[in-house]
């Protein structure tokens, strides 16, 4: 017999623990939700996001610590990733004041607390902009492919108290845990996904900006990278590399 | 295998317009793959059963973005396979798959299956052993693949990975068991 069949076969003589009836607890559950086929009204997708970030953040605090765990366990550096239901209609926008004030790098090393990663221009070419948040602090790297953006690198500081990134994932999104060159590190594939602000004074703003591709979150030593775009693993981990 | 209902499309059409009896058929057509795929994707067996169930109410909450005219069981997979590696870390658990399956096997008095008795015992334990000096990701293949007989579409969805990663994915962790079983590929 063939390796795959011997395992075949092994799977086949398990005895696997009876799946419990969950259909009436589901159905329970699942009885007094609204139908589906509404969509995020058009006008006011930012107050849409907001909300649903703010529920969920809500939720994950009102849960037993188990549930909370799994937010500890994903959060990196000063990115906190909270798992969501429901995500927005895909829109990448191209509105870059979302990212803050266009600066020098000059200026940016000027605001930035601590010292500031930068990428290098031999291995990735000069960004077409970089973009300075005061809170939280966040210098982003951005080159442009009109009519939108092809690659965002963040460089976050430190850890964020009150406040911070909420980065808002959908069901069908994968979550991968690396360590790159001895930095904890997620990568998240999948389904497009949004990030903001959770402001801590019940106010919240929410990213737009926001590519289809997959990101690349590193934790280096308190300080969060976050590389974004339409980029295989291998590519963003070049990426993450060529900051100095 | 579990079976699925003739008339799937009409049960997530009318899920999506709110009808909660259509859902709970689904459930009902689904819940054992999906209870297993938890248990190969990380969740231990007490949390199994919690992450299938959160998996089905946030697949509902998602129907809307569901193509009807794609099977409804590889788009589920992936949710419950997620809830499942999330429980995972947040338990900081590295239960091997091997001690879950091992666990799952019949016990030395009891009367084997037919299948099981296909296998023998030194040779199941010899297999369980090599799988279990496998890294997560060549395990999680080897038992989609393998011990769930999922499809490459499935697998490929419950582990977030494109067809051709499954196909490769697949070849390499033969190889590497191959090697921990101290035999040459065949």
């Amino acid at each position: 017999m063939s390796l795959d069949g011997e395992l075949r076969a092994l799977g086949a003589s398990m005895e696997w623990p009876e799946a419990p009836n969950l259909a009436a607890a589901v159905g329970a559950s699942v009885g007094a939700m609204p139908p589906h086929q509404r969509r995020l009204s058009r006008r006011r997708p930012l107050v849409a996001v907001a909300l649903a970030v703010l529920v969920a953040v809500a939720a994950a605090l009102a849960v037993p610590q188990a549930r909370t765990a799994i937010l500890r366990a994903l959060g990196i550096g000063s990115v906190h990733i909270e798992l969501v239901d429901e995500l927005p209609p895909l829109a990448p926008r191209s509105d870059l004041s979302l990212l803050g004030l266009p600066l020098t790098l000059a200026e940016a090393r000027e605001r930035f607390h601590g010292t500031l990663l930068v990428p290098d221009p031999g291995a990735l070419g000069a960004p077409d902009e970089i973009r300075v948040l005061d809170e939280p602090q966040q210098v982003s790297y951005v080159w442009l492919e009109p009519p939108g953006v092809r690659l965002l690198v963040s460089v976050i500081s430190g850890r964020i108290v009150g406040a911070g990134f909420v980065k808002a994932i959908g069901p069908e999104t994968a979550i991968e845990e690396l360590s790159i060159d001895g930095r904890r590190a997620l990568w998240i594939t999948g389904q497009a996904h949004g990030f903001g602000l959770a402001g801590a004074g019940g106010t919240a703003g929410f990213e737009e900006l926001r590519l289809a591709g997959n990101t690349l979150l590193v934790d280096d030593d308190g300080t969060t990278i976050r590389v974004e775009g339409d980029l295989s693993l291998g590519r963003a981990i070049r990426v993450v590399r060529a900051l100095r | 295998m579990v079976s699925r209902p003739p008339d799937e499309r009409e049960l997530v059409a009318r899920a999506k317009r709110g009808d909660a009896a259509a859902y709970e058929d689904l459930v009902r057509a689904h819940q054992v793959i999906a209870f297993r795929v938890a248990l190969v994707t990380g969740a231990g067996v007490g949390d199994a059963e919690e992450a299938v169930q959160d998996a089905f109410v946030k697949a509902y909450r998602a129907l809307g973005r569901f193509r009807e005219t794609s099977p409804f069981r590889p788009w589920l997979l992936a949710i419950v396979a997620n809830e499942a590696r999330n429980r995972r870390r947040a338990a900081g658990r590295r239960e091997a798959l091997v001690d879950r399956a091992a666990q799952l096997l019949p016990s030395g008095g009891a009367a084997p299956s037919p299948e099981a008795a296909i296998l023998a015992r030194e040779r199941r334990d010899a297999l369980l052993a090599g799988i279990s000096r496998l890294r997560d990701p060549d395990r999680e293949i080897l038992g989609c693949r393998f011990l769930l007989e999922l499809s490459e579409e499935e697998t490929a969805s419950a582990l977030g990975v494109r067809r051709g990663t499954v196909k490769s994915r697949t070849a390499r962790a033969l190889e590497r068991l191959r090697a921990e079983l101290g035999e040459d590929a065949r």
